[in-house]
Order: structure tokens, then C-alpha cells, then sequence
């Protein structure tokens, strides 16, 4: 498949002839990216596969009022940071429990779960993060394993980059205290 | 000094630990989930389409039941109207009465209807037939030679 650039994607979205197959070169161009970003905040494969739905067709119905001075992408990593975020407070309240206690059962349901094809020692880091506040998770998460930068995460989660680089911080330190008591 | 001589080591530690660790995600999907998953979502953007032409009001599939609703309420409010029977007042049947200049009166019925709102009213204690008779200077004897 061709990577076609925003402008040209959007371009091709605002002609109505092509407004179907624009859209489907999007879903085909960034459903990976999105849905792993979404698969390790929620850590069930059920879960992010609707909310990687979800996303795409909040994208879909808003598409229209994107402003091309963001990046497409950006703009798509934060309706999927949104959806994920507002599906585990939805949990929380749905089950009455706090969100210590849902990133505990996140981390149980990891050891039961069949698409888990870490070895041990990703299965302790994967714990590790679940006992991060959800912030530090995210940022986490996005310079860890996207590798994005500190840039382009200040513009997703609409924050300082100073204070995304101290959330990293944070978040690495405490994985080692979890680590090294573990 | 030295204390945090240690901790930069520690972290600079973690941070090499990190770099040894793939940071690839440890998760997989089923078989085959993402060349499905495009058209997966094409299909619910056209059923959202859909839904949302679905509730258009002018829409025959919307308002033909709505209309159908409509009309069984209306009929079935008409037809409970119609057959409940209406309580006059007495200032309503007075005014029939006289109105309609109704000269034809079953006396039966009337006695039935005043001896009913008699009863409802409070019982005349002796007291006040007594006084009643002494007012009107009536004298019980008359009473009983009538009767």
C-alpha cells in the first residue's frame, strides 16, 4: 500500500468521489500504530479492538472539522488516548472499584492472556507499568514503545514538554523500585 | 554527593536494563486481525451512515408509525370521551331545567334524589325540633291530631 501524505489524504477526503477511499487509506494507514497504542493501555485484545473502532469512526464523523496545521496522526493518537482513558474510568465505575484496583486486574488478566507473547521479563515490565498512575503510563508507553517524541507528545496529550519529561521521570524510577522489590 | 552519585548510577543502570529489553509489544492479535480490521470498521461507518438516514423524520419508515400511533390515540381517546357518562351539578340541571323549560317531572325520582341529600346532611338533634316548633308557634297537639 502507498503512504500518501496528509495534505494529499485530505485532499482526496474533501472530494466527495473520493471521500470513502480516502478515509479507507487512513484506517489502513494508521489502524496498526493506533490499535497497540490502545492495546497497551487497555491490555485486553476484545477491549482495544472496539475502542481502535471507535476511534476510527469518531475520526470518521470529525474528519470534516480536522485543521491541517496538526499532523493527521497526532490528531488520530488523541481521540484513541481519549477513548482509552474514558473506557477504563468507564470500567472503574462500572465495577465500583478504584483504579489501583482495575490496573490489578489488568495485570492478572496478562498472565491468562493468549496474545501475550512476552517472555518474562516483558511480562515484569508490563506489570511494572500497571502500577503507574495512568499519566505516567501514557507517557511511558508513547516514548517507550512508539518511540514519539517529546514534541509530538506535548501536542497529543495537549501538555509541556517539560512536563512530560518529568512524568517519564517518575515513571522510570518507580518501575525500578517495582522491579528491583519484585 | 554520594548518595546521588548512586542513584545516577542506579538509573543509568535501569536505563541500559531497558535498552537490552525488545520494545517491541509483547502482545499479538488473531490471525489475520488487521487486514480484516479496515474493512471491519468501512462496514460500521456505513452503518452509521445508514442510521442516521434511518432517523430522518420525513422518512417513510419513521413517521408512517409514528402517524399510526397518532391516530390510535387520538380514536381511543375520542371513544373513552364519548362513553363516560357526565355528572351534572345541581346548577347545571337547574339550568337544563330551565332553559329547556322542562315542565314534565317524574316526582318519584325527585323524592329519591332529596331524601338521598337529606341523609347526607348532618341529623336534627330534639333540641332543635323543639325549638323549630316553639319558633313557628306550633303546637304539638295539632301534630298529633293531624297524624
Amino acid at each position: 500500500m502507498n503512504n500518501y501524505n496528509d495534505k494529499e489524504l485530505m485532499q482526496m477526503f474533501r472530494e466527495e468521489n473520493s471521500r470513502n477511499y480516502a478515509f479507507s487509506l487512513i484506517v489502513q494507514q494508521f489502524q496498526e500504530r493506533l490499535y497497540w497504542h490502545i492495546r497497551r493501555m487497555v491490555i485486553n485484545h476484545d477491549d482495544a479492538d472496539d475502542i481502535t473502532q471507535n476511534t476510527f469512526i469518531k475520526a470518521w464523523k470529525g474528519l470534516d472539522n480536522f485543521k491541517e496545521d496538526a499532523q493527521l496522526f497526532t490528531w488520530l493518537y488523541r481521540i484513541a488516548t481519549n477513548e482509552s482513558i474514558t473506557f477504563l474510568n468507564k470500567k472503574r465505575k462500572l465495577l465500583f472499584i478504584p483504579i489501583k484496583d482495575i490496573e490489578k486486574d489488568l495485570s492478572n488478566q496478562l498472565e491468562d492472556d493468549e496474545y501475550f507473547t512476552g517472555d518474562e521479563i516483558q511480562l515484569k515490565l508490563q506489570k511494572a507499568l500497571l502500577t503507574l498512575p495512568e499519566k505516567q503510563r501514557l507517557v511511558f508507553n508513547m516514548k517507550y514503545f512508539d518511540e514519539l517524541k517529546y514534541e509530538e507528545m506535548a501536542e497529543i496529550l495537549n501538555t509541556s514538554v517539560g512536563a512530560l519529561k518529568a512524568s517519564y521521570h517518575h515513571a522510570v524510577k518507580k518501575i525500578d523500585t517495582f522491579l528491583r522489590e519484585d | 554527593m554520594q548518595n546521588k552519585n548512586h542513584t545516577s548510577e542506579n538509573e543509568k543502570n535501569f536505563y541500559d536494563f531497558l535498552d537490552k529489553i525488545e520494545n517491541t509489544t509483547p502482545f499479538s492479535t488473531p490471525k489475520n486481525y488487521f487486514k480484516e480490521l479496515h474493512q471491519v470498521i468501512n462496514n460500521k461507518k456505513l452503518n452509521n451512515n445508514n442510521l442516521k438516514f434511518n432517523f430522518d423524520i420525513l422518512s417513510p419508515h419513521i413517521y408512517m408509525p409514528i402517524l399510526s400511533i397518532l391516530i390510535v390515540t387520538a380514536v381511543y381517546f375520542s371513544f373513552t370521551k364519548n362513553t363516560t357518562p357526565k355528572e351534572f351539578t345541581n346548577e347545571e340541571i337547574s339550568l337544563i331545567v330551565m332553559n329547556e323549560k322542562i315542565d314534565e317531572f317524574d316526582e318519584d325520582l325527585i323524592f329519591e334524589v332529596y331524601s338521598e341529600t337529606a341523609f347526607e346532611t348532618e341529623p336534627i338533634t330534639d333540641d332543635e325540633i323543639i325549638e323549630y316548633l316553639i319558633e313557628n308557634n306550633i303546637n304539638i297537639n295539632s301534630i298529633i291530631e293531624e297524624l
